[in-house]
């Protein structure tokens, strides 16, 4: 069985305001070295699938058709064996 | 005129639209529950403000695959009017209906005042009862409503006139001092390509009753009922 870990982040072009806001709280706490904050999200999808390539391929068309809007956001993904519970 | 409002679980202004429809309109309004698989007889489909879905993974992300909105689409693309508003753009946004996406808006805050936003054009099913360039007060209530598309998107919105509706003052006046959430252009609502669908985040249904400070909303309505009956 196989899990991917799924990252999702607004595009570079995109003003990411949440990340903003972290940045400028992070500043407030004198982490002054911090020059860039970008948020996003991140899904843990588990699967009964074995199939590394059949899996690659699944992930790619759920971030493509639901987690993702290719208009504002992009995403990168990597797959492992399932870790243990 | 027949509407239809659909509700999802979150919605929480259908029963605005509801009541403002049967006043505006006379009826008949039919609430229509996202279980459904068919669209009553109608010539509007109105998608309602609120949280589908709590705006889980993205607002209006999940909305868009209720089973009634595989028949929305299909009104839609049959040439059905519809409109969205506010979380309703949202889901036609994700539906791919409309063109362009939603971010947060650019000062992190939810926004709930009134707005004045000026009409573009009135060559649209929603928009005959207006005169060019007139300016509408209608309240805006939304956290995500930052409309964001590419410039090659921009520059065809633009081309097509399916620009309906940018923010700006009372006077009519458009610059960055009048958009409240950072919209892309001053974009408050926009149209289809073949202009019969609208999402705006501004709400008509809370502008259609002088007890309720505005009565502009109305303007829009009365297009669709000039132009659908």
């Amino acid at each position: 069985m196989l899990e991917a870990h799924i990252q999702v982040t607004l595009k570079p072009s995109v003003l990411d305001t949440q990340g903003k806001a972290i940045h400028s709280a992070l500043h407030s706490l004198k982490f002054k070295a911090v020059n860039e904050v970008r948020a996003g999200k991140y899904f843990l999808v588990r699967s009964d699938e074995d199939n590394l390539e059949t899996f690659t391929a699944e992930v790619r068309k759920m971030c493509d058709q639901v987690l993702v809007n290719p208009i504002i956001e992009t995403y990168s993904f990597t797959i492992q064996e399932m870790s243990k519970a | 005129m027949k509407s239809s409002v659909i509700v999802f679980p979150g919605s929480n202004c259908d029963s605005d639209c509801y009541d403002c429809l049967n006043e505006v309109t006379g009826g008949p309004v039919t609430y229509v529950w996202h279980k459904e698989e068919a669209l009553p007889s109608t010539d509007l489909v109105v998608i309602p403000g609120g949280f589908s879905y709590g705006d889980y993974l993205r607002a209006g992300a999940i909305a868009r695959f209720s089973p009634i909105m595989k028949q929305v689409v299909e009104f839609a693309n049959a040439g059905g009017a519809v409109i969205g508003i506010c979380n309703g753009f949202q889901v036609l946004l994700e539906a791919g209906l409309l063109e362009g996406a939603m971010r947060r808006n650019e000062n992190f805050h939810f926004i709930c005042k009134n707005v004045y936003i000026r009409t573009e054009q009135v060559e649209s099913i929603f928009s005959q009862a207006m005169n060019p360039g007139q300016v509408l007060s209608i309240p805006i209530a939304h956290g995500e409503g930052n409309y964001y598309c590419d410039d090659q998107t921009l520059s065809s919105l633009k081309k097509n006139d399916q620009i309906l509706f940018r923010y700006s003052d009372v006077s009519g006046q458009v610059d960055a001092s009048t958009n409240p959430n950072g919209s892309v252009d001053n974009i408050a609502g926009i149209l289809n390509q073949k202009k019969n669908v609208l999402g705006m985040m501004p709400h008509p249904e809370r502008a259609s009753d002088a007890l309720l400070g505005s009565v502009d909303g109305r303007f829009i309505w009365e297009s669709l009922i000039t132009c659908l009956v």
